[in-house]
């Protein structure tokens, strides 16, 4: 879902434009496997750049979008994110004195996640979602599983060199709830709370990209 | 044939005087540049020239074209070192040229050069060979060569109606590659009545010393373009002539390089027209309060500029007529009206006291700041929490100084802006711009000594309201106070300044060399001299590269690897 969101023309602009950037996917799931999901884009620690950067046409080669522009992206996106089947309840806050951006809504089930990331992609990759899904919870296992068919190192590699730097201190986190105890996760980078029903996975933009972990996890709850 | 043109134009860096090349620029060219080989071989050698990469490149190319010789230095390309070389442009109704003039040191090494498959079109004519290429045509003999590449006007070709088709593309192509070629013989026999070399103004523009000159015979070269955009028929050429774009009549300039400075000095020539508008407009001092608040141990670059306001806005409608009525001669009348009422409803006077027309702004330093953001804490349950965190940024600190003799008024303004949340006031004749107008910055203003301060620190507000601030000049009081504009950087200084944790390792090296190497740069523009505004700007670096020319070849280097 964050790579969707990079992908989002004035979103990813800005995410260029950033030495540092956070990505926080928080997950609430209910027992029936529905629930709530948030994904937050925080360019606060760049504000000041990014202060300086919108206020020129453009950068880079790359033209800055206004805060106009920007807005009615965002108008764009919860747009179709509201359109799709199973999804509820959609809300966004836009924060541009702090640069944080968050888009949260309430599902039926985890499909639904896995259509809204699919509405943002191409047909080639709308198939490979299909196959490779990025939310799944298989209720007879009570196993909920997070993946992504993206190869975000190869992704790297194609990127320009000067726009690099970017991914020097960014860090993506996920956090997911549930109201059943969690037994075990996969990701052995993940964190259980104490009270066992979250789990946290904090991956510096470092290590994904040298692969040396990855957003993908499974994680077991209890029967 | 591309990669031989570039491999021609960078050996005319060293190639030598010779008045009999000179000869040979027919007095009707726009634009002349020279390079003197000589002048640059007395600052660096043959031999360090060819080591550099892009040098090396060079000859690697030159050697990629032909099996049969060994290129090994710039002296195998066959042209003499020890002699001037000269581009120069020509422009007419029907066609324009740009031309190379270059000595031969051994002309079977330049011939060695050609691709095999560019020999095939050479063709003897008594002691001179010619390759006609189509477009560009190259002529030599056992002492010169010229190569002159020719563009017809596209206005002339619609207008003899040759261009209707594709047998008269062919045609129009076929009399662009002979009219070349008849035009390229003219000037190598030296079958001219007139040349560059009688024209005084060209004369006078060459510096002794300069590595390169340039001069441009901008009024025509100006006509030129413009018929060449088409707009020839559009606009009335005789006017623009007469006036020349802008009142400019000539540009002239010259390349230094001395031991530890580099130079560029530039003259324009202001048409006779206008001579006296920008007499008046750039008579200008700047007001000496503004030495006052200067202290050149405060400053990493400025920029100053003076101009008189009330004579700008009093002469702006003329200049505005000539510039305008002269682009659309049959809305001439209208155009002189509007100006006419534009110079009534404004009051040069009252707002030139608003804005003298004076200012300076002055990069003071470059600081480590605290910059507050917003980041996450989680509790124990992973429940997220904003938290504000902090981290060092660098920002610049700097100072602007405008000229305004109304400052009752601006005072009132700075008051209404206090009533509407613009200002906050400081208490002590000072105001803070609300910071949310002017973030990342914090901005203080105030007006004193017939000067409007704006300012990032409120140490130095507070100093210039109080009387306490540094008045310290050194050399920048006459270049402030001698001429229109002036810009300064302190290189080291600055570069000392930037945050390298910001940088990759590539821009570290730049870096360091820079600051090794570069010590200040500045460039300053006089007021109207008889008819001339002088240009100059300076690079300083210290003498441990050799000399300037070898400072700039290096950085290059730097940059190139």
């Amino acid at each position: 879902m964050y790579k969707k969101l990079i992908k989002f023309g004035s979103f990813g602009f800005l995410l260029l434009l950033t030495n540092c950037f956070e990505i926080v996917e928080e997950v609430s799931f209910n027992r029936d496997g529905s629930g709530h999901v948030t994904l937050s884009l925080n360019l606060s620690r760049s504000k000041t750049k990014l202060n300086s950067i919108l206020r020129l046409d453009s950068i880079n080669n790359y033209e800055v979008p206004s805060e106009i522009d920007i807005r009615k992206h965002f108008k764009e996106i919860t747009s179709t994110v509201e359109n799709t089947n199973g999804i509820s309840n959609v809300t966004n806050s836009l924060n541009f004195n702090e640069y944080i951006f968050s888009i949260s809504c309430d599902f039926n089930d985890v499909d639904a996640l896995n259509t809204v990331i699919s509405n943002f992609s191409t047909k080639e990759e709308a198939l490979l979602i299909k196959k490779q899904k990025h939310f799944s919870f298989d209720k007879t296992q009570n196993t909920f599983t997070r993946n992504y068919h993206y190869d975000i190192s190869r992704a790297f590699q194609k990127t320009r060199m000067e726009d690099r730097k970017v991914f020097e201190t960014a860090s993506i986190t996920t956090i997911y709830r549930f109201e059943t105890p969690i037994l075990s996760s996969k990701n052995s980078t993940a964190k259980i709370a104490p009270s066992k029903k979250a789990i946290m996975l904090r991956v510096n933009a470092q290590e994904l990209i040298t692969n040396q972990n990855s957003m993908k996890n499974q994680i077991k709850l209890q029967n | 044939m591309k990669k031989f043109i570039l491999a021609i134009t960078i050996c005319t860096s060293f190639i030598g005087v010779s008045q009999n090349l000179e000869n040979k620029i027919p007095g009707n060219a726009k634009a002349v540049i020279s390079i003197n080989g000589e002048r640059l071989l007395e600052l660096i050698s043959m031999e360090e020239f060819d080591n550099y990469s892009f040098v090396q490149e060079l000859i690697k190319e030159a050697g990629r074209s032909n099996d049969d010789s060994v290129i090994a230095s710039i002296k195998d390309f066959g042209f003499n070192i020890n002699s001037k070389a000269y581009y120069f442009y020509q422009a007419n109704d029907s066609i324009y040229y740009h031309n190379l003039l270059i000595k031969l040191s051994d002309k079977n090494k330049f011939e060695n050069l050609l691709p095999a498959s560019s020999k095939e079109k050479i063709v003897q004519k008594g002691s001179t060979k010619v390759m006609n290429q189509g477009k560009s045509v190259i002529i030599w003999n056992d002492n010169i060569l010229l190569l002159s590449s020719g563009e017809k006007s596209r206005n002339y070709v619609y207008d003899n109606e040759v261009y209707n088709g594709s047998k008269e593309d062919y045609a129009v192509r076929n009399s662009e590659n002979t009219w070349t070629e008849m035009h390229a013989m003219d000037i190598f026999n030296g079958n001219r009545t007139q040349s560059i070399a009688t024209n005084k103004n060209y004369l006078a523009s060459k510096g002794k010393e300069a590595v390169a000159s340039a001069w441009i015979s901008y009024s025509e070269l100006v006509n030129a373009a413009i018929s060449k955009a088409n707009l020839m028929r559009m606009m009335n050429i005789t006017l623009l002539s007469k006036s020349g774009m802008y009142g400019i009549e000539n540009l002239s300039g010259n390349l230094y390089f001395d031991n530890e400075v580099a130079r560029m000095t530039t003259k324009i020539e202001i048409s006779p027209a206008w001579q006296k508008m920008f007499k008046k407009i750039y008579n200008s001092k700047i007001d000496k309060n503004f030495f006052n608040y200067f202290d050149q141990n405060d400053v990493l670059a400025y920029a100053s500029f003076t101009v008189d306001m009330q004579s700008l806005l009093e002469e702006y409608p003329a200049m505005a007529g000539s510039i305008y009525g002269g682009m659309a001669p049959e809305t001439k009348q209208e155009t002189a009206v509007a100006v006419e009422f534009l110079s009534l409803l404004i009051d040069e006077q009252a707002i030139s006291e608003l804005i003298t027309g004076d200012m300076l702004f002055i990069l003071n330093d470059i600081s480590e700041k605290e910059v507050e953001y917003t980041s996450y804490e989680y509790d124990s349950d992973y429940n997220r929490k904003d938290t504000i965190k902090t981290k060092k940024e660098v920002l610049p600190e700097f100072t602007i100084m405008i000229g305004s003799k109304k400052e009752k008024l601006l005072n009132k303004l700075a008051r209404l802006g206090v009533k509407h949340k613009v200002f906050e006031y400081q208490n002590a004749n000072y105001y803070k711009l609300e910071t949310n107008y002017t973030k990342p910055f914090n901005l203080f203003t105030g007006v004193k000594d017939d000067i409007v301060f704006i300012t990032t620190t409120e140490e130095r507000m507070k100093s210039i309201i109080s009387n306490t601030a540094n008045s310290n000049l050194g050399k920048h009081r006459k270049l402030i106070a001698n001429n229109v504009s002036t810009f300064f950087i302190n290189g080291k200084l600055l570069m000392s300044k930037l945050p390298e944790d910001e940088m990759n390792r590539k821009e570290k090296g730049y870096l360091n060399f820079a600051k090794e190497n570069f010590s200040d740069a500045y460039f300053n523009t006089s007021k109207l001299k008889g008819n001339k505004i002088l240009s100059e700007l300076t690079i300083n670096s210290p003498e441990k590269q050799g000399n300037s020319l070898k400072f700039i070849l290096n950085f290059m280097e730097v940059l190139a690897n």
